[in-house]
């Protein structure tokens, strides 16, 4: 039977030469048995081709280091020999500083133990696998700077910090973000001004038992489990307990925010009452505030409040997989 | 670092494990049906991978390197745990369980083939590689790789057919 010749070279039409694809084609004017075999297989190559692929899950490449290391293979995440070297040496040293380490847990801004403490937790954020536990640590760190500003606020402390949260109430200049409450003057406010909930990245200065923020700016999208969002800003603040805000090191800019530029002058904003959360202001439970110091221009210092590559990046799909007509051109493929 | 001092080999594994790892949990997906022993097994590839990484010769193709490794993890697997869905073709006249849709029921035909033509199948026209890649990566001739297509799809043909009444 001549469509025997064929048969086998019709499950791989697509990569035939072009002899044999000619001679091949001639064969199938006049055999309906061989065309309907190759419809058939360009239709098996479109329904198999088009399988949805699946993605590993987030926590698989964590487990599969895990495993590595577990087996004594290899470290717990991969960074570039340099970047190990340098991380083993800054950990020796940190080790020698064990105790020194613990105090520091507690340490605020302003305090001399404070920059160990931040340095710590930047070491141990670029030392996490990418992914979840990256992004949950971050996560840590966010909470922890509110928590130091709140800390700092009630020991009436004298420092400036960054921290970001979700604006959870304005009554003119007094918001509350995440927790912490702040007097924003209209010369820092973002424009247009941020809706109740959403996240906002500030730079305050703290004295006196109230805090005045420097910068406002819109935060980018919460950081997540699955990665991809902000870190928090791991600079190390002015610990000055004198520095005056025109010393101030500008707020970042970070991914997702709006660029450095002249601030507009102060919006009046005037939200309804009734349609904010009620809080008392800290100025009316305690005293008039502190003339409100002069704000620097927020600018990006480079280095500075930087979002760490993507964690776990794009994970590779699988084949790119172009239509293909019956038979005809290969795929893509990894 | 823990175990190994050739930062060399875990670069070059890095460099494998980030670009290759997506697609081998949809290879062995393919292979087993099974997301959740995909994955498992796809970190056997990687361990194994990373154990023999030493022993590679200069040069060699990492791709079809791995896809080996995979392949021959994914018949240990479906051998041990005799998770093989194949049914024998002349044992199929009765009607199966309809599926839920077109991609389980695509799917379903693919466990029922035999894995030494599931394999070839998978990565003609799944994966998109060409009989000679296909070849190197079993570690087998081209004649032995459109053989076995060829039968593949002769296989799935019968399956999907008597699945869905629907000549593909």
């Amino acid at each position: 039977m001549v469509c025997k010749r064929f048969q086998r070279e019709l499950a791989h039409y697509r990569e035939l030469a072009p002899a044999q694809r000619q001679a091949l084609d001639e064969h199938l004017r006049t055999c309906a048995h061989c065309r309907r075999a190759l419809a058939a297989y360009a239709r098996q190559d479109a329904l198999l081709g088009g399988l949805a692929p699946v993605q590993p899950s987030p926590e698989w490449a964590r487990r599969v280091r895990e495993r590595l290391s577990a087996q004594g293979e290899r470290p717990k995440a991969a960074h570039p020999a340099w970047a190990r070297a340098w991380a083993l040496a800054l950990l020796a040293a940190l080790l020698l500083f064990g105790s020194t380490l613990a105090v520091s847990a507690n340490a605020l801004p302003g305090q001399p133990l404070y920059a160990l403490k931040r340095t710590q937790e930047e070491l141990r954020l670029r030392l996490l696998a990418e992914g979840t536990p990256r992004a949950e640590y971050a996560q840590t760190l966010a909470e922890r700077r509110r928590e130091e500003a709140k800390r700092l606020i009630q020991k009436g402390g004298t420092a400036e910090l960054a921290f970001e949260g979700p604006v959870e109430a304005m009554q003119g200049a007094w918001w509350r973000v995440g927790g912490v409450e702040v007097q924003v003057m209209g010369t820092v406010r973002p424009d247009p001004l941020p809706a109740l909930g959403e996240r906002v990245s500030l730079r305050v200065r703290i004295q006196g038992g109230h805090a005045v923020a420097l910068a406002v700016f819109r935060a980018a999208p919460s950081p997540t489990p699955n990665g991809g969002g902000p870190q928090p800003t791991l600079t190390q603040e002015a610990p000055s307990a004198t520095a005056r805000p025109s010393e101030a090191t500008p707020t970042p800019r970070r991914e997702g925010q709006m660029p450095s530029r002249a601030l507009p002058p102060a919006p009046s904003i005037t939200p309804a009452p009734s349609a904010l959360p009620t809080f008392v202001p800290p100025g009316q439970q305690k005293k008039a505030l502190q003339p409100t110091p002069p704000v620097p221009t927020p600018t990006a210092p480079a280095g500075e409040g930087q979002t760490p590559s993507s964690p776990g990046g794009k994970g590779p799909t699988e084949s790119k997989r172009p239509t293909e007509a019956p038979g005809g051109a290969p795929r893509g493929r990894p | 670092m823990a175990g190994s001092t050739d930062p060399e080999r875990d670069a070059l594994f890095e460099r494998l494990f980030r670009e290759f790892q997506g697609v081998m949990v949809n290879y062995l997906y393919r292979l087993t049906g099974d997301a959740a022993q995909a994955e498992e097994l796809a970190q056997d590839v990687f361990v194994r991978a990373y154990q023999a990484l030493p022993r590679l010769k200069e040069g060699s193709n990492y791709r079809a390197w791995l896809y080996r490794i995979a392949t021959h993890t994914a018949y240990d697997a479906l051998r041990r745990k005799r998770l093989v869905h194949f049914l024998p073709l002349e044992a199929h006249d009765a009607a199966p369980a309809a599926p839920s849709d077109v991609r389980d029921a695509v799917q379903e035909a693919l466990l029922r083939l035999p894995p030494e033509y599931r394999v070839p199948l998978v990565l003609y026209s799944v994966q998109g590689y060409s009989t000679a890649e296909i070849a190197e990566m079993l570690g087998i001739s081209i004649g032995a790789v459109k053989t076995r297509l060829y039968r593949a799809r002769e296989a799935f043909r019968r399956i999907y057919q008597g699945d869905e009444g629907d000549g593909v």
